[in-house]
């Protein structure tokens, strides 16, 4: 988006300078040309008007049914700011943007540092010496998680990690590890790392996927300058990749950040928020308001700050974004 | 792979263009078919979604012979899943997709809040034709009445047709071989549980992270309860106060039991279908469990096992799942009359004899080894007026809030007062 | 789970063949080229090979579990390979969810879905990125909101609109409410894709005398073919695996879908381990295979929204 806005002024007058339609050299039509609509707005009407009904109807009755009381059925009552007001002292709801904090070490910070450094690995130190199937074949693999159905994910990792049974403490007491055998999902202190562990199963596919991509677009004359320096693989990694691939960076960590504040449904399959509290999220604590509580208005409120607080968070990394773009 | 890119494009997309044209001739035709169907007004859609139990199969032999009786109606049978109805039961019953007749959870928040709000309809003639009213158990009916939306009395809004509970499994070979005799008290219960440590055996299957904890809090608590507490706890007849003898005796027995190792140190991360695995398995020599545990245990054990009641004065469990007929049924009397061929006495004895607990049955036709340990069981608690509900009826949300502390507690992360101001609180707020 | 669509800075590379995201394989060595591998790239051959492995595993459970017995898993737990082989957890839980229809349904909805998304989308993004229309800061801002509000949020409002236009029920009403989140996804995509549209292919076919609906279908259009087929693939497999709105949407068995289909093996209390493994086995198959067939357009379209 960053890119469509700032390079829209240049654009804009490049286009209307080379329009067949409205020449700028004759100020005089200029007003009208103006004036008249640009013929590719009725292009916009289909996109514009299905999502100002589907998705701004029902964000609209969101907004409204969260200063309602309501159960989901009969009539709504209107009860004013009152859901707004037991939202602002519910524990709960503040100890779930904590944990979405952690989700965003774990699910976005994590996994681009490893994709990064995997991705790195991959390029320019496996494909040169095994050829270049060998590294695609192998990122296909890392892959893979992002594309299977999230329900069977939270079926496979709960298998792993179930204190007895589980595949993972299985082999820990197996190889006289039985100490660090732990209640992954049962103990508080340990289920959130035990979700997080699996959204870095999931998430690190597609941070190797772009940051491949970043690399091939780098000038290879550089790392092989260093390289007849005597530089080591590493310290090339750590002085000259690092930084060329900054803007693909960013952009994971955008992309990956904002889904982390919203994520739901690892959540929702692993641990449904559990034990106690240790694992609820703002999305899956609006969730349980809706459906399990059944209390609709105080979900929809729950649901409306979220928005907000995500909208004005996405907001502002596209302007630190922009900004840093401008001063590249 | 050997396809290229582009050829695999190609590829999927004549397929994808293929099947959507396909998609678009189906779906007329199947829209036609439907519109025939519904001005003949012939059909009876029923749903349920137990899956492989007794009544499942109870139900589906039933089916067969209604549409033997009514050769001249197209019926419509789904099955459905427990979580589709959870999740979205209400809003079905609130649209014209809402079937004839369907299985339903009883409660305040499912059942009671879709009669408070007219989408279920009242049986309370068709209770009268059958003369369900009076054949029917009290305490069977009652988790089919609501007034307002309450569970307990008023009229007839669900009829339920077999029984559950929630007993104790044990492993006869393991009981024999340490000595130990079926506990009939609280007291002898603690002995036993104790001899098995002391044998260096932990005693008790327990799924911390699942049902098992709630119900076994729960069922500590109605050892110690009589039945105005459970109407004061589940019909909102008087106040209920969490921090009387039942509950604290309840929760500070679980914390003691956890903390003498009588369940593993991880119970906190176990689910149930690990717990009961577990048990099957010869593992442990007790396990708390419903009635629908029944065939998977005689099924899966290699061991002799039996059933006790919970020791103290009263058990969970209930009346089963009730029918319901929507409100947009438009087979009332159809739907009427099945239930009653599921009430029937031919019904009710093969529900014994597939393993469940019958209502209408003579107990002496029942002949399978199953059903009879858990029928003895179930007379044994209806006899002393023992059954005392489910912990989550009263309040919607109620079970994940139990879970929740339950797992807690387990944990260690709440004590025993943390928990019962934590489960008052929330009981409290969302009482309806 | 592919990381949730958000706009991403997206801008091509100059001289990068256009408008199709990155070449995937930058680097086409000939044997001999190849640096020799030496002792610590074995080693680290070795390293990432394992940690493939590991990546993979968890599906490998699914294949050995699908194909147990139950007496077996309650025995030996479910990292062991199966003592005897048996098909019939698979064919029971095939039959027993019909799920011929469930994959059939999956196809309709995921197929309409990424149709007619890529449809709205490409409009959108023809307006705003070659048609340059005014306020199109404000279409893409007010797109923002699809990604910022968590679906969950709105399953009550879209039940109650579906039921009101009769679409309850019916697998549009879930086509339509994806196509419109995933369009929004789109138009922003494309929108920077076509704003780096050559100026002078455009400007060569107005001057022929080209409307704007020829200049659409003839010019534009074949030449982000590509980009639109990879994004279509993308809205395919996101529809695929939700499962959400269609629980809420399509109380019919006869509509639902493969990622549903896992909730038939669970009911309140019971749940049932190996018809478990079938059904995940079955659940992540489709997915993997459409993976295999589109591997190199969806790698490709994961890396269209990081560039410059």
């Amino acid at each position: 988006m960053s890119s469509v806005l700032a390079a829209a002024p240049a654009a804009d007058s490049a286009a209307s300078g080379k329009t067949v339609t409205a020449p700028a050299a004759r100020p005089r039509s200029t007003k009208r040309a103006t004036r008249r609509v640009n013929p590719y707005v009725w292009y916009v009407i289909p996109g514009v008007l299905a999502f100002l009904v589907v998705i701004g109807g029902s964000f609209g009755a969101t907004i409204y049914t969260s200063f309602t009381s309501w159960n989901g059925l009969g009539t709504a009552k209107f009860v004013g700011l009152k859901n707004y007001i037991t939202l602002m002292g519910d524990e709960v709801f503040w100890q779930s943007f904590l944990h979405a904090g952690v989700f965003v070490i774990t699910m976005a910070l994590i996994p681009s540092a490893l994709g990064l450094f995997v991705a790195a690995l991959l390029f320019d130190y496996i494909a040169p010496r095994f050829g270049a199937r060998i590294s695609a074949a192998m990122r296909a693999m890392f892959f893979v998680p992002q594309i299977i159905p999230i329900t069977v994910s939270g079926v496979l990792w709960v298998w792993l990690l179930s204190p007895n049974d589980g595949v993972i403490n299985t082999i820990l007491r197996n190889i006289g590890a039985s100490n660090i055998a732990l209640n992954w999902l049962g103990d508080p202190k340990y289920a959130i790392w035990a979700v997080s562990a699996m959204l870095i199963w999931i998430q690190i596919g597609y941070s190797i996927v772009i940051f491949m991509s970043g690399l091939s677009r780098l000038d290879p004359s550089m790392s092989e300058a260093a390289q007849l320096d005597g530089a080591t693989w590493f310290q090339r990694f750590r002085m000259i990749t690092f930084f060329q691939v900054r803007p693909e960076l960013s952009v994971v960590l955008l992309t990956t950040t904002v889904a982390a504040l919203k994520v739901f449904a690892p959540v929702y399959v692993m641990t449904q928020g559990g034990p106690g509290n240790a694992t609820t999220v703002p999305a899956f604590f609006s969730y349980y308001q809706f459906f399990t509580t059944t209390k609709v208005g105080y979900g929809s409120a729950v649901a409306t700050v979220l928005a907000l607080i995500l909208t004005v968070i996405a907001i502002v990394i596209l302007n630190v974004q922009n900004r840093q773009g401008e001063n590249q | 792979m050997k396809l290229s890119a582009k050829k695999g494009l190609r590829l999927g997309a004549v397929v994808t263009v293929a099947a959507l044209s396909m998609g678009v001739l189906a779906g007329c035709a199947s829209a036609a078919t439907s519109d025939a169907n519904a001005n003949t007004n012939k059909t009876f859609n029923i749903w349920w979604y137990d899956d492989k139990t007794a009544q499942s199969k109870t139900w589906d032999a039933a089916l067969t012979e209604f549409k033997t009786l009514h050769p001249d109606i197209t019926v419509n049978f789904e099955q459905k899943t427990w979580d589709q109805i959870q999740k979205s039961g209400n809003s079905i019953l609130d649209s014209d997709k809402a079937p004839d007749l369907s299985e339903w959870n009883k409660g305040n928040a499912t059942a009671g809040s879709a009669s408070a709000a007219s989408l279920l309809t009242n049986l309370d003639d068709y209770a009268k034709q059958y003369k369900w009213d009076t054949t029917l158990p009290a305490s069977a009916l009652q988790v089919g009445q609501y007034t307002n939306g309450i569970m307990g009395s008023g009229s007839l809004y669900g009829v339920a047709t077999y029984g559950e509970y929630v007993g104790w499994f044990y492993n006869k070979d393991m009981f024999a071989a340490n000595n130990v005799k079926v506990p009939t008290s609280v007291t002898e219960l603690e002995a036993a549980l104790k001899t098995f440590k002391d044998a260096g055996i932990t005693p008790m299957a327990m799924a911390g992270g699942d049902y098992q904890i709630v119900h076994n809090i729960y069922a500590l608590a109605l050892s110690q309860a009589d039945t105005s507490w459970v109407n004061n706890f589940q019909f909102f007849a008087g106040a209920t106060d969490f921090n009387d003898k039942a509950w604290t005796y309840a929760v500070t027995t679980v914390d003691r039991w956890i903390k003498a190792g009588y369940f593993e140190p991880n119970v906190s991360g176990v689910k149930a279908d690990e717990s009961v695995a577990s048990f099957e398995k010869g593992t442990y020599p007790m396990m708390m469990g419903g009635t629908w545990l029944d065939t998977g245990v005689a099924g899966a054990a290699k061991f002799a096992w039996g059933k006790f009641a919970n020791p103290g004065t009263k058990s969970e469990g209930s009346a089963g799942n009730i029918w319901v007929i929507p409100s947009k049924s438009k087979q009332t009397d159809l739907a009427a009359e099945f239930i009653n061929l599921t009430l029937t006495p031919k019904y009710q004895t093969l529900e014994g004899n597939n393993g469940g607990i019958p209502l209408l049955a003579d107990p002496a036709t029942i002949t399978d080894p199953t059903g009879k340990i858990t029928n003895t069981v179930f007379n044994e608690i209806l006899k002393g007026d023992g059954l005392g509900f489910y912990p989550d009826w009263p309040v919607p949300g109620f079970y994940e809030e139990l879970l929740k502390d339950g797992t807690s507690l387990a944990t260690g992360t709440l004590t025993p007062t943390d928990y019962l101001a934590a489960v008052s609180k929330f009981y409290v707020a969302n009482k309806p | 789970m592919i990381a949730e669509p958000m706009p991403a800075s997206i801008q091509l590379d100059e001289g990068a063949s256009p408008l199709a995201g990155k070449p995937l394989k930058p680097l086409k060595l000939r044997k001999s080229e190849l640096v020799k591998p030496g002792v610590s790239g074995w080693l680290m051959l070795t390293v990432l090979v394992i940690a493939v492995l590991a990546w993979v595993f968890p599906l490998w459970l699914t294949v050995v579990n699908a194909f147990k017995t139950a007496p077996d898993l309650l025995e030996n737990g479910p990292v062991t390979v199966p003592t005897t082989i048996t098909l019939a957890n698979i064919t029971d839980f095939w039959t027993q969810v019909n799920f011929t229809q469930k994959l059939w349904n999956s196809i309709q909805i995921s197929g309409w879905t990424a149709l007619l998304a890529i449809v709205l989308s490409f409009l959108t993004a023809y307006a705003i990125g070659i048609g340059r229309i005014k306020f199109r800061m404000w279409v893409l801002g007010l797109f923002m909101i699809a990604f910022t509000i968590p679906q969950e949020a709105l399953i009550y409002p879209i039940y109650t609109m579906a039921k009101s236009v009769g679409l309850y029920d019916n697998i549009w009403s879930v086509i339509i409410f994806f196509a419109v989140t995933q369009s929004a996804f789109g138009a922003y995509m494309l929108s920077s894709v076509l704003s780096e549209f050559p100026m002078e292919i455009l400007e060569a076919a107005r001057i022929d005398g080209a409307g704007t609906l020829r200049l659409l279908w003839s010019v534009v259009l074949p030449i982000v073919r590509p980009t639109l087929l990879m994004l279509a693939t993308f809205f395919f497999i996101w529809t695929w695996n939700e499962f959400l709105m269609p629980l809420v949407l399509l109380p019919s068995n006869a509509n639902q879908t493969v990622a549903l289909s896992l909730g038939a093996t669970s009911g309140q209390y019971t749940s049932d381990p190996v018809s478990k493994a079938a059904a995940a086995l079955l659940g992540l198959l489709p997915s993997l295979i459409f993976f295999f067939i589109f591997q190199r357009t969806l790698l490709r379209g994961v890396t269209m929204g990081a560039v410059k």
